[in-house]
C-alpha cells in the first residue's frame, strides 16, 4: 500500500536518528526523546488504567519506549501492539539499530486492511478493549489507512465466514449451503421448520445470544 | 456413575439459586457426576457450589463484542461458541438438565442432544421441526413465569426441582468456603460481639446489604440509613454494612457510614469471602441481591425488601425463618425502572423497623402500614411458599394463588392438597371469590364446549374451521385471567403448540383428546372449589369415593 515511500534518516542536534517520509518528521528534530516523554505523560491517565494498548504508528520507537516505561511502572503484566503500514519504516527500525521487547509488543504490518483482521491474535487483542493510542506524526502520514483501519467492515459473505471458521462440521455445513449471507442464514433457520444438522441448532443458539439484549448486559 | 450437565444461561443469583438442586441431585444420587455451563462472567458464582465437578463456560461478552462491532467477522465468535462447546462433547451426558430455559440454553441443549442422541434432556429444547418440546408439565409452567410473576403459585427453585423430576434435599455446605475466610470471620465477629459492653448478651449481628444492581430493586438511602440508626442504638443488635469490592458500593458505603461518624463495622467481601460472612451473622437486610440467594444457601435468614422488578413469588428467600416485605402484590409493578418513590419512604421506615423487631422477638404482633405487606416462607408438600402474615393484600389474589399451588399439584403429582386450609380462613370475602371462580369456569366451560363443538363439526364442514379458531382464541384470552384456569390453560396452549401432527385426521384427533384432558382438569378444579367450606370428613369422603390419595 505504501510501498513507494522513500525514508530518509535524520540526525537530530541530540544525537537521535528519526526517520523522515515526503517530508514528515516523524519525531522531534531536536529532541525526540524529551518528545516522546511528553507524549506519553499525556497519556498517562490512560496507560495507568489499561496494560494493553494499540498504538499507530512505529516511527523509530521514541513515544513505544515512552509508553512502555509507564506500563511497566503500573502493570505486572502488560502488551503493546502496534499497527505500522509502511514497511520501509520497520526495515529502517531494525536497519537502525532499534529493538523492541518481544515479550511485551508486537508490530503488525500487511498489505491490505483485510489481511490485519484475518490475523486471530490480532482481533482477539482489539476485543479487549485496548487503550488506542495514534502517534501523531505517524497517523498524518496514512491518514487514510488508520481511518480505513478503524472503518472496516467485515464480510458477511459466507465463504468469507467459511474461510476463517476453525471447527471442521461448521466449515463443511457453510461449504455445503448455497452462497449467500450469514445474517439471511441465520434469519431463515430461526424461521425454519426442518432441523437438518447439530451445526443448524449451533448457529440458532449463536444468533439467541448475540440478539438477547444487544447491549450485552444482562439484567440482575 | 451418570455424567450430568446443567446449562444455566443467567446470572449470578440463579446460579447460586441452582445450588439447591444440585444439592438435591447429589443426595439423592452421590455417584453422579454434575458439571454446569455458565456464560463466562459468571463462572465465579458456580465456582462456589458444592458437588460441582466441573465448570464450563462460554464467553458471552466477547462473542457478543464480535458481533456487535462491524469491524469483526461473526466467524471470530463462532469460533469463540463451538471452542466452549467442544469441551463439552468429550463427556457422554446421561442427562442434560436445561435450567434456564431460555432460547440459548435451550437451543445448545438441543445440539448437544443432536450429537449425542441417547441422553436426556430435562427442560426445554427443540425438536427437529424447531418446535419447543417440554420435559413434563411443570415445565410449562416455568416456561411461563414471565406471565405468571404477579401472583405465580410457584418458585423457581420449586419448579426446577418439580421440572427435572428430582426430590428436594435440604442440607447443609451447599456453598464452598475458605478455610482461612471462615476462621477470620468467626474470630472476628465473636470479637465484635464481646467488645460491644453496652449490648445484651445475645446480640445479634445485622448485615446490611446496601446495593443491589439496580436502583429500581434499592432500598432507599434515607430508609436504610434510618434502619441502621435503630440498630446501632439497640442494645439487641448490632448493624454491619455489607459491599462489593466494587469501587461504587464503596463509596456508598463510606457515605453511610459518614453518618454514623465512620462508627459503624463495614465488611467489604467478594463472592467467595461473604459465603464465610453470611455464616457468622445472624441476620441479613437485604433487597433482591446475590446475597439473598447466597444467605438461602448458608442457612441465614434474611429481611427482604422486595422492590421494583424483584419477582416476588417466584425467587424471594425460601428460608422460614425469613421475612420478605414488598408493596401490596396486587397494585405493584414488576416492571417499574425507577426507583422507590419518595412518598411511601415514610410507610417502609415504618414496615421495615416493625419487621425487625417482629424477628427479634416474634411473640410482637406485626403492625404493617399500607400499602406494604410483610410474607414468610411456609415449607409445604410441594416446596416452599410465602404466607402472608401482616399487612396489605388482596385476599381473592392470595386465595387464587393457594388454590392455584394445591390444585395443579393436585392435577400434575396426584398428591391432593389440604384443603381445610380455607375453611380456616374466616374472611368472608372467601364465599365471594368461590362465587366469582365459579361464574369464571362458566364462562370458560361454555367457551370450551363451544370449542369441542366446533373442532367436531370442522371433521365434517370446512367453513367451520374458522368457528373453532375464533373459540381457541377465546379459549387463550381466558388464560390471561387471574382464575384457577389459568394453568390449566396455559398447560392446554402449550401442548396445543408442540403438536406435530402428520395429516389433518390425527390432528383433529390429537387436538380433541387435548380438549378433553382441559376438561377433565377444569372439572377436578369445580369440584375442589365445591369443597370450599364443605366439612373435613364430607371432604375425605368424596376423595376416597373419586380414588384421590392424600400423601
Amino acid at each position: 500500500m505504501y510501498s513507494n515511500f522513500t525514508i530518509n534518516i535524520k540526525e537530530t542536534r541530540s544525537g537521535d536518528r528519526i526517520p523522515v517520509i515526503n517530508d514528515i518528521h516523524l519525531h522531534s528534530a531536536y529532541k525526540p526523546v524529551s518528545e516522546a516523554e511528553n507524549f506519553a505523560d499525556l497519556k498517562r491517565e490512560t496507560l495507568e488504567a489499561n496494560s494493553n494498548v494499540l498504538i499507530f504508528g512505529l516511527g523509530f520507537g521514541y513515544h513505544l519506549r515512552a509508553i512502555e516505561n509507564i506500563l511497566k511502572e503500573n502493570h505486572k503484566s502488560y502488551r503493546i501492539i502496534v499497527i505500522e503500514p509502511v514497511k520501509a519504516i520497520i526495515d529502517a527500525f531494525y536497519e537502525n539499530g532499534f529493538s523492541i521487547d518481544d515479550d511485551h509488543i508486537q508490530v503488525y504490518n500487511f498489505e491490505t486492511i483485510e489481511e490485519y483482521y484475518l490475523t486471530e491474535d490480532l482481533v482477539e487483542f482489539m476485543v479487549s478493549k485496548p487503550a488506542v493510542i495514534s502517534h501523531p506524526s505517524s497517523f498524518k502520514l496514512c491518514q487514510d489507512f488508520y481511518t480505513s483501519f478503524m472503518k472496516h467492515n467485515a464480510s458477511t459473505n459466507i465463504s468469507d465466514v467459511e474461510a476463517l471458521i476453525k471447527s471442521e462440521p461448521l466449515k463443511k455445513y457453510f461449504e455445503n449451503i448455497e452462497q449467500g449471507e450469514l445474517p439471511q442464514l441465520l434469519r431463515e433457520l430461526s424461521q425454519t421448520n426442518r432441523i437438518e444438522s447439530a451445526e443448524e441448532f449451533l448457529l440458532m443458539s449463536y444468533k439467541e445470544i448475540v440478539t438477547t439484549n444487544s447491549t450485552g448486559e444482562l439484567n440482575e | 456413575m451418570s455424567d450430568i450437565l446443567i446449562v444455566n444461561l443467567k446470572r449470578h443469583g440463579d446460579i447460586l439459586q441452582m445450588s439447591h438442586l444440585i444439592n438435591s441431585i447429589h443426595e439423592n444420587n452421590p455417584s453422579s457426576n454434575i458439571s454446569v455451563l455458565v456464560f463466562d462472567e459468571f463462572k465465579k458464582s458456580a465456582s462456589i457450589i458444592n458437588h460441582v465437578k466441573k465448570v464450563y463456560t462460554i464467553p458471552r461478552k466477547k462473542i457478543i463484542s464480535y458481533h456487535k462491532n462491524d469491524i469483526y467477522s461473526d466467524a471470530w465468535g463462532l469460533n469463540k461458541l463451538t471452542e466452549s462447546l467442544s469441551s463439552l462433547e468429550k463427556t457422554t451426558w446421561d442427562r442434560v438438565v436445561n435450567y434456564s430455559n431460555d432460547r440459548s440454553s435451550s437451543y445448545i441443549c438441543s445440539y448437544i442432544d443432536f450429537q449425542q442422541g441417547h441422553g436426556e434432556i430435562a427442560g426445554t429444547s427443540f425438536n427437529l421441526e424447531n418446535n419447543t418440546q417440554n420435559y413434563n408439565d411443570w415445565q410449562i409452567i416455568y416456561n411461563n413465569t414471565t406471565d405468571l410473576i404477579s401472583n405465580s403459585a410457584f418458585n423457581i427453585n420449586d419448579l426446577t426441582h418439580l421440572m427435572t423430576d428430582t426430590a428436594p434435599v435440604t442440607a447443609e455446605d451447599k456453598l464452598k468456603t475458605n478455610a482461612n475466610h471462615n476462621k477470620t470471620a468467626f474470630k472476628n465477629f465473636n470479637q465484635i460481639r464481646k467488645i460491644n459492653q453496652n449490648k445484651t448478651n445475645d446480640v445479634q449481628i445485622v448485615g446490611v446489604q446496601l446495593k443491589s444492581s439496580m436502583a429500581s430493586k434499592d432500598i432507599p438511602e434515607e430508609v436504610l440509613v434510618n434502619t441502621i440508626k435503630k440498630l446501632h442504638e439497640d442494645s439487641r443488635t448490632i448493624p454491619i454494612l455489607l459491599h462489593s469490592p466494587a469501587e461504587d458500593e464503596k463509596e456508598y458505603t463510606e457515605r453511610i457510614n459518614a453518618e454514623f461518624g465512620k462508627k459503624l463495622i463495614t465488611v467489604e467481601s467478594d463472592i467467595i469471602a461473604l459465603t464465610s460472612v453470611l455464616i457468622n451473622i445472624d441476620v441479613v437486610i437485604t433487597p433482591d441481591t446475590l446475597t439473598k440467594h447466597m444467605a438461602d444457601n448458608t442457612d441465614t435468614p434474611c429481611i427482604e425488601v422486595s422492590l421494583g422488578p424483584a419477582p416476588l413469588f417466584l425467587q424471594s428467600s425460601i428460608n422460614q425463618r425469613s421475612l420478605v416485605i414488598t408493596l401490596n402484590p396486587d397494585t405493584r409493578n414488576y416492571e417499574s425502572k425507577e426507583a422507590l418513590s419518595p412518598i411511601h419512604f415514610d410507610s417502609l421506615n415504618e414496615t421495615l423497623n416493625n419487621t425487625i423487631e417482629h424477628f427479634l422477638n416474634p411473640s410482637i404482633e406485626l403492625d404493617i402500614p399500607g400499602p406494604w405487606a410483610v410474607f414468610k416462607p411456609v415449607k409445604d408438600r410441594i416446596g416452599t411458599t410465602l404466607m402472608p402474615i401482616a399487612g396489605s393484600i388482596n385476599d381473592q389474589s392470595e386465595y387464587t394463588r393457594f388454590f392455584t399451588r394445591g390444585i395443579v399439584s393436585q392435577m400434575l403429582t396426584g398428591i391432593s392438597f389440604d384443603i381445610t386450609a380455607f375453611n380456616d380462613l374466616d374472611n368472608p370475602n372467601l364465599n365471594q371469590w368461590v362465587e366469582d371462580q365459579k361464574q369464571s369456569f362458566t364462562n370458560i366451560s361454555r367457551t370450551l364446549l363451544n370449542t369441542i363443538r366446533a373442532l367436531h363439526q370442522m371433521k365434517t364442514d370446512q367453513v367451520n374451521t374458522n368457528t373453532f379458531v375464533e373459540c381457541l382464541d377465546i379459549l387463550f384470552d381466558h388464560s390471561k385471567e387471574e382464575t384457577l384456569a389459568r394453568i390449566p390453560l396455559l398447560i392446554f396452549k402449550s401442548r396445543l403448540e408442540s403438536l406435530s401432527s402428520i395429516n389433518k385426521d390425527q390432528g383433529v384427533k390429537e387436538v380433541n383428546e387435548l380438549l378433553f384432558t382441559l376438561k377433565n382438569d377444569i372439572q377436578l378444579i369445580i369440584n375442589e372449589l365445591n369443597k370450599v367450606g364443605m366439612d373435613e370428613e364430607i371432604a375425605e369422603l368424596q376423595r376416597t369415593a373419586t380414588g384421590e390419595t392424600n400423601v
